[in-house]
């Protein structure tokens, strides 16, 4: 039986080490860099920021004032609103439709499987830009928009989609949810392939019902991919930007203002960086504590 | 060997790594020396990045010491990336853009009292100098003089038997406007509707225009002093919901972005479009012959420029400003050579030859000797450049010239954190002329303190 030992580090083990382990830290030096220099060091940064009142030609130290300011401002609460709001009402939806989307993919013949993952990716590879200008004809809120014609045929009045506080936030949540599935569907028939067909040869000889199949072996089976869909789709949707910004620019009147395009107003158009960190370190905060949250809800049953 | 090898390949890293942090650029010292100027700006017009480009090689076959760097923007990104370039302190030596007192308060802005000679100062027409100019201290040179107006569809217009012609020679009143309304709105050929009047539910253009026709200035006056705070402002909304109740505006005005605005003007869905520059008369004249030619569908249009109407007792004022060249040093400052070739560049993209800005633009030439250099070749009809000449007698310069940089920063940030979003309640009928003017009078009160 052979085992391995680790080098040990003595001087003349250490040259050995690095002769024979040294091309493997070279590999992992590139990413680390990287990350200290695009990630770390800005994320420092920014922290230091949040305290400060930011000025190009010298910073002046301020304290907590920037958080003061932060919490007495009603534009972030409101911001804060939309952005939970939005969460709420597009993760639990997408995980679902995309786990139907990937249940009814998983039925069919392999070519048939093979055209409908290649249609439902193809959002994912086009850019949110190109979304987004189609989705804004969607939602033109003249008679001649696409949207409020099939409304027309309906008999139903022109809706001005974007341009109401009541409908404007449900616009994007709409576009939304008929949108990101490729990914996810990826990963749900991944997972569906992987369930052991034994499972499912034993439920039948034990006469069990589609259902039950589904609640006692599909279900559970596929937890730790539901898990991860929904911690990265709520940390996506807290950053959600490109649509708000293309689309309605935070309004009408504050209807669609998400933090992170709060974020980019207070530093973009105000120039307010300190202000803008410290806004970015409360959604870096509500990430986590929703994430860690998560984790311990949904990962106690969860097997990897 | 393995080893060398190792290493080599670390210090290649490090090195590759490292130098994504290096600040480029050159210094001079001596007038001789080599340096590199470097100059972001934008399509001003259809010709522009071309005869910028001549303009550049001129320079530099008469100053070969100096490197002159251009870098064409978009409209859309660019202010970002330009922003993003200020602020961590390396912006270009020159910059597209209007005096900005937020450039100012970053300390980077150039001051160019220095380098202007007499002869530069006395070749701008009067009041355009000024234009280039935060609280008296000059930071960039105007290329051209802008002003904003109301653009017409002639076809439309004399339809409705409206007499623009009186319209551009002696202005109107809120008043006529409305009676002009009256008869502009109707149905198009198709049976689609047609307003009067067209504007866009996110720019703040046509609250600025039309309160600017009703006595204020702008949000602050030039002194600091808030001015929506009174029954002028309330007036100002209470029109503009009038022609929305009337019908004389889209009801879905709130929704329409500045693209759609300009296509249903376009279209003929509307009679007369909200923000329109003197240039629309060669750009529609262009667009006409596309029409002809087949490249492009649709009617053509005749333009018709107009005055923004004013409120019956105040008087006519036209929305101008100046674009140009802003100057900039950087955080790790080149030197005063540096800004000594900076401005040489500046002074050059801004001579009598760069006239050709203002002559494509069909706007009032901001230099003696561009207009000397023009004089004969004027582009735009005639009707237009008259209707133009008559409103820049009414010109209102913006009031950020002469705030301070800390108080025109906070009346941007009012105009896009209270008026913005009360202006679209406005337009979709989710707040009163009332309740809008009670918000900007206690928002006004906590940001400015009157």
């Amino acid at each position: 039986m052979q085992t391995t030992a680790s080098p040990k580090r003595t001087s003349s083990g250490s040259g050995r080490f690095l002769r024979e382990y040294g091309w493997a830290y070279l590999f992992i030096l590139a990413p680390v860099l990287l990350f200290l220099v695009f990630t770390l060091y800005p994320v420092a940064s920014a922290f230091v920021m949040s305290f400060q009142q930011y000025q190009v030609m010298g910073s002046t130290w301020i304290g907590l004032d920037n958080y003061k300011h932060m919490i007495g401002d009603d534009v972030f609460w409101k911001s804060i609103r939309n952005t939970v709001i939005f969460t709420i009402a597009t993760v639990p939806v997408n995980i679902l439709i995309t786990f139907v989307l990937a249940y009814l993919i998983f039925q069919m013949k392999n070519k048939a499987q093979t055209f409908f993952k290649a249609t439902l990716y193809l959002p994912a590879v086009a850019s949110g830009v190109t979304i987004s200008v189609v989705w804004l004809a969607i939602f033109d809120p003249t008679d001649s928009g696409l949207l409020n014609r099939f409304l027309g045929l309906l008999g139903i009045d022109p809706v001005i989609w974007l341009g109401q506080s009541g409908t404007a936030l449900f616009s994007l949540i709409l576009m939304n949810w008929l949108g990101s599935h490729g990914a996810g569907i990826i990963l749900y028939l991944a997972s569906m392939g992987g369930v052991p067909k034994s499972l499912y040869e034993a439920a039948d000889i034990d006469h069990a019902s589609g259902w039950t199949k589904f609640a006692r072996i599909t279900w559970p089976l596929l937890k730790p991919t539901t898990l991860y869909l929904l911690v990265t789709g709520i940390i996506t949707s807290f950053q959600v930007f490109i649509s708000v910004y293309l689309m309605t620019q935070g309004g009408p009147n504050f209807a669609t203002t998400t933090i992170a395009y709060l974020i980019y107003q207070t530093a973009f158009q105000f120039y307010e960086f300190g202000l803008a960190s410290a806004q970015s370190f409360v959604l870096a905060l509500l990430i986590v504590i929703v994430s860690v949250l998560q984790f311990k809800a949904f990962s106690s049953d969860v097997e990897y | 060997m393995k080893r060398k090898g190792l290493l080599l390949s670390m210090a290649l890293l490090m090195g590759v790594t490292t130098a994504c942090g290096g600040g480029g650029g050159s210094t001079a010292s001596k007038p001789d020396d080599k340096d590199t100027v470097t100059v972001w700006t934008y399509p001003v017009y259809g010709e522009y990045e071309t005869e910028l480009k001549d303009r550049v090689a001129k320079f530099q076959s008469e100053h070969p010491n100096i490197t002159v760097q251009t870098e064409m923007l978009s409209w859309a990104e660019g202010p970002q990336k330009f922003d993003v370039a200020l602020n961590a302190g390396n912006p270009p030596d020159l910059y597209f853009h209007s005096v900005d007192g937020t450039y100012v308060n970053t300390k980077l802005a150039l001051d160019l009292t220095p380098y202007m000679t007499d002869e530069i100062k006395n070749d701008y027409l009067p009041g355009t100098l000024e234009l280039g100019q935060i609280q008296g201290v000059q930071y960039g040179l105007p290329l051209y003089q802008f002003q904003w107006g109301w653009g017409g569809n002639k076809r439309i217009l004399d339809a409705a038997g409206i007499d623009w012609k009186k319209i551009q020679s002696e202005g109107w009143t809120w008043s006529e406007f409305k009676q002009a309304a009256a008869k502009l709105t109707g149905k198009t050929a198709d049976g689609a509707p047609q307003y009067a009047l067209v504007t866009d539910g996110s720019s703040l253009d046509f609250i600025e225009m039309l309160s600017r026709n009703n006595g204020m200035p702008d949000v602050l006056d030039d002194s600091g002093k808030f001015q929506w705070n009174d029954a002028r402002i309330l007036d100002t909304m209470s029109f503009i919901k009038g022609l929305l109740d009337e019908g004389y505006m889209p009801k879905e005005t709130a929704a329409l972005d500045p693209t759609k605005r300009t296509d249903m003007f376009y279209a003929g869905q509307a009679a007369i479009i909200s923000k329109a520059i003197p240039y629309y008369d060669v750009m529609l004249a262009t667009r006409n012959k596309d029409i002809d030619a087949g490249t492009v569908k649709g009617e053509k249009i005749d333009f018709v420029y107009l005055p923004v109407p004013h409120n019956d007792n105040e008087p006519a004022k036209t929305t101008t400003g100046g674009e140009g060249y802003v100057a900039f040093k950087q955080k790790n400052d080149k030197g005063e050579q540096h800004a000594k070739n900076t401005f040489m560049v500046m002074e050059y993209l801004s001579n009598a030859e760069a006239g050709s800005a203002s002559n494509q633009l069909a706007l009032p030439f901001v230099r003696k000797s561009q207009a000397e250099a023009y004089a004969g070749k004027e582009l735009g009809s005639e009707t237009t450049l008259a209707a133009a000449k008559k409103m820049a007698a009414n010109a209102e310069l913006p009031v950020t010239l002469k705030l301070d940089a800390a108080l025109a920063a906070k009346q941007k940030q009012f105009k896009e954190q209270v008026v913005k979003p009360n202006m679209q309640a406005l337009y979709s009928g989710e707040k009163t002329p009332e309740q809008i003017a009670d918000d900007f009078k206690s928002k006004g009160s906590q940001s400015f303190g009157q």
